[in-house]
């Protein structure tokens, strides 16, 4: 188990989270420049934050209180910075079994165990700059991991890589995890490889801890508006809550009365409270004419595609509704994401008025000035 | 043909650059990765030879260990003096080509990448083999080009080691000296081989250190 | 490629072997004695000289050696800048300067063996063209030609005879009319080479260096500069001071002063 506390002031910056990890994979996400790096540098000990703590399996590694701060060869972690850092004049045997001391033998044994777990048996004897990048990851992680240590650090790792490498990349981490049973601690800023391979997702923005929760939590429950921009809510309303009553929420937003549930975590927001609603752009649906849906358990809109934006795997659409709008100080009112099948299969490019439809579900509302 | 000079001048210049060497690589090593008060005044104070007037820094060196200082009345009481010895001839090569090395090994950690050296702490080897196993395998090219920089610097001072070893034939007088003195003394036969022998090594050398540049790049 | 760490070790080695080596004193040169200025036993001599003194020195010290077989190691240097090295423990046994004043700060500063300070010779002024030069030069005035563009002196700052060639002109009532050509060499054999390569069309030099040449040269009268007296001294540093003693006697012997009249030099008055 790994507790982390840090404090730190630049200038024009500031650090500051608090975290306590098991052992899970527990990504820290957010943009460049929010502190993650620096974050896995003072678990390493490769940065003295003025204030802090970090405690591993019970040791305590730095305390800024007790001015106990050990050097980097004593805390017993693995870290794989971003760009791998392989040392370019060793064969990657000899990179593996960099950190490894005892008899020969046995230092054999352990690195060859450890290229066979990452695959990579057959090139014991290259140079890193005779290897590609998924393979350079591979040794670093099989360097890092040689040396038993009881947390791994893994900045950006996946970063460079190309698609298919990436994904096979994140089995073999997944499944490390896994078997080792020690925390990992990855950083990255793409939300997909973030949602897919984390127990938790920890957000950090300009310093700061946003949210720490399970992916599913994070994405459709960000519990900040700076938390649901990162995680890609493309629909932040500014509304208010009306009433309660049986059937949910009652919202006004903009000129319009939506229906919301009720979050059972969170105490009960009063009449009056001023909210952003979350909705995501996947979660509003086009109804087909011939399948209408209940009205009592959707929330129906009336109105037209005005824009879209191609993504390829994607089509984002830009939707006014007619009659009372959501958010009149604008062209459009909801951002819609459709798959391409379905932008094709109900001639979207044709057809521009609709019905939408959003589930009171699938609104996540967060009280306003919480930014 | 006297052949002193060239003896002389090899074994001074080998040695200067094998104590330059050392405090090269120290001194270097400090100005590279280590930032405290008084860092840059280092780096000035190590460069200053090359920006003196050799005389002049002849001169100092004169002063700072000569018989008239408590510098060079302790080595005279040792029994080994340096100045006007071949020692003195160490001293005045090492002291004007130690600014070469200090900047080749300087530029040599400082083109170590340094998170190669934090991952090498991370995965438990202390310092020293740190420097030994990762900064110094991957500094040793410019390192070494540098050595051979400052070993012809050393091999052709001649204003300093003139004031601090003196020109006393068969004794302190080096390559660059004797140059001079067959110069002085009309003798332009004995000058002129001289010159040409201390003309193809500076040549040699130079072809060695771009030699050495370009393995560098591959 | 070898391995990096084998080269930076031998070249590391090679140069501790040396040092080793060297500190025993097993150096090539030293003649097999200790490093130090001893050897007092031994017939040999150290001799600092000035720079013009070469050509003389060497017959001196040819004569000298075939007389008593000692061994007389010369080394050659300007005034100045041997001044400053003995007064900083060089291991010379005598010093020849090309000019008195310098022996008198050596003798203030107690660096001399008292009583063994003198003159040994007086040096003359010549007054020598370029060989590329076309015409011939006659005296001083010869100088205002305008065909003359750069005429070499020493630095009238710290050489003797740079100082008499100013002297000369001055009282030639030459000096400001040809201050913009004149060029200041630094040293008077520097001075010389730069009139011999025609860097400079004329030039004031030391007789001893034009004498033996088959430059023409004009001798400037005595009147028209301070005398260029020329002092020795034995030094308070030497460990062989009969020897010393001894070579200063052959100097200012009948044979050596002889020897030095040859080569340009007058006998000192006074």
């Amino acid at each position: 188990m790994l507790e982390l506390e840090i404090a730190h002031t630049w200038p024009d910056f500031h650090l500051e989270l608090q975290l306590t990890i098991g052992a899970e994979l527990i990504v820290l996400f957010g943009r460049s420049g929010s502190g993650k790096s620096l974050t896995l540098r003072t678990v390493a000990g490769l940065f003295r934050p003025a204030f802090g703590r970090v405690v591993l399996n019970g040791r305590v590694l730095f305390d800024s209180q007790s001015g106990v701060n050990l050097p980097p060869q004593a805390r017993r972690v693995g870290y794989v910075p971003q760009g791998y850092a392989l040392f370019p004049h060793l064969t990657v045997f000899e990179n593996v079994a960099y950190g490894l001391r005892g008899p020969s033998a046995e230092i054999h044994r352990r690195v060859m165990e450890w290229l066979d777990r990452v695959g990579l048996a057959d090139l014991a004897g290259r140079r890193p700059h005779q290897l590609s990048g998924g393979q350079q990851q591979r040794v670093a992680l099989a360097r890092a991991l040689a040396i038993q240590p009881d947390v791994l650090l893994l900045d950006e790792p996946l970063s460079a890589l190309d698609a298919p490498t990436r994904s096979e990349l994140q089995t073999l981490i997944r499944n490390l995890q896994r078997q080792l049973n020690i925390p990992i601690l990855f950083v990255t800023h793409n939300l997909a490889e973030a949602v897919l391979l984390a127990d938790r997702i920890a957000v950090l923005e300009r310093g700061r801890l946003l949210q720490v929760g399970p992916p599913k939590e994070v994405l459709h429950h960000p519990a900040r508006v700076e938390v649901a921009r990162l995680v890609g809510v493309r629909n932040l309303l500014r509304g208010q809550v009306r009433g309660l009553d049986p059937e949910g929420l009652r919202l006004l937003i903009g000129e319009r009365e939506l229906r919301a549930r009720p979050n059972p975590l969170v105490p009960p927001l009063p009449a009056g409270a001023e909210v952003l609603a979350c909705i995501r752009a996947e979660h509003i649906a086009i109804v087909r004419p011939d399948r209408p849906l209940p009205p009592e358990r959707e929330n129906l809109l009336e109105g037209e595609i005005i824009g879209e934006m191609d993504y390829g795997l994607a089509r984002a659409l830009f939707f006014r509704l007619h009659g009372p709008r959501l958010t009149p100080d604008r062209d459009y009112d909801v951002e819609i994401e459709v798959p391409p099948y379905i932008y094709e299969r109900l001639g979207l490019d044709r057809i521009r008025c609709w019905t939408i439809a959003i589930r009171p579900e699938s609104i996540h509302l967060i009280p306003a000035g919480s930014e | 043909m006297d052949w002193f000079p060239f003896l002389l001048s090899a074994q001074v210049a080998t040695l200067a650059t094998g104590i330059n060497l050392v405090v090269g690589i120290a001194i270097g090593w400090l100005l590279a990765r280590r930032s405290f008060p008084g860092r840059d005044l280092l780096g000035a104070i190590v460069t200053i030879p090359l920006v003196l007037p050799p005389t002049v820094l002849g001169y100092c060196l004169l002063i700072a260990l000569g018989r008239a200082s408590p510098i060079g009345q302790a080595l005279e009481a040792l029994g080994v003096p340096l100045v006007f010895t071949w020692r003195g001839a160490v001293v005045a090569a090492a002291v004007s080509s130690l600014p070469l090395m200090v900047q080749s090994c300087r530029a040599a950690f400082e083109g170590v990448d340094p998170e190669l050296e934090q991952v090498a702490r991370t995965l438990g080897r202390s310092e020293w083999e740190v420097f030994r196993t990762i900064t110094l395998p991957l500094a040793w090219r410019v390192i070494l080009a540098g050595m051979i920089l400052s070993f012809a610097r050393a091999l052709g001072d001649f204003g300093a080691t003139l004031m601090v070893a003196g020109n006393i034939p068969g004794r302190t007088q080096t390559l660059a000296i004797a140059v001079y003195d067959a110069v002085q003394a009309n003798d332009l036969t004995r000058a002129g081989i001289l010159v040409t022998i201390l003309s193809i090594f500076g040549i040699l050398t130079l072809v060695a250190v771009q030699q050495l540049g370009r393995r560098l790049v591959a | 490629m070898r391995k990096p760490k084998t080269v930076l070790c031998s070249i590391w080695l090679f140069c501790i072997g040396l040092a080793l080596a060297a500190c025993q004193g097993r150096f090539p040169g030293s003649g097999g004695h200790p490093s130090g200025p001893g050897n007092p036993g031994g017939k040999e001599l150290l001799v600092a000289a000035a720079a013009d003194l070469r050509v003389a020195m060497e017959e001196l010290v040819r004569a000298y050696q075939a007389r008593t077989g000692v061994r007389v190691t010369v080394s050659y240097g300007s005034s100045g800048q041997l001044t400053q090295q003995i007064e900083n423990g060089a291991p010379f046994d005598l010093f020849l300067s090309a000019d008195w004043g310098y022996i008198e700060r050596l003798r203030r500063g107690g660096h001399t063996v008292p009583g063994t300070e003198g003159l040994y010779a007086r040096g003359r002024l010549a007054l020598v063209a370029s060989p590329k030069f076309q015409k011939a030069l006659r005296s001083l005035s010869d100088l205002q030609d305008p065909a003359i563009r750069h005429i070499a002196i020493a630095n009238p700052d710290h050489a003797p005879y740079g100082r008499a060639a100013r002297q000369a002109l001055a009282r030639a009532g030459l000096w400001e009319a040809l201050q913009s050509k004149i060029v200041f060499g630094d040293n008077i054999l520097q001075t010389f080479q730069f009139v011999q390569t025609g860097q400079a069309d004329a030039g004031l030099v030391a007789l001893a260096l034009v004498i033996t040449g088959d430059m023409p040269y004009v001798l400037i009268p005595q009147e028209l500069h301070r005398p260029i007296d020329q002092g020795l001294a034995v030094l308070r540093r030497t460990q062989r001071e009969s020897l010393a003693r001894d070579f200063v006697a052959f100097v200012l012997s009948a044979e050596g002063q002889e020897i030095l009249r040859r080569y340009g030099f007058e006998s000192p008055e006074g």
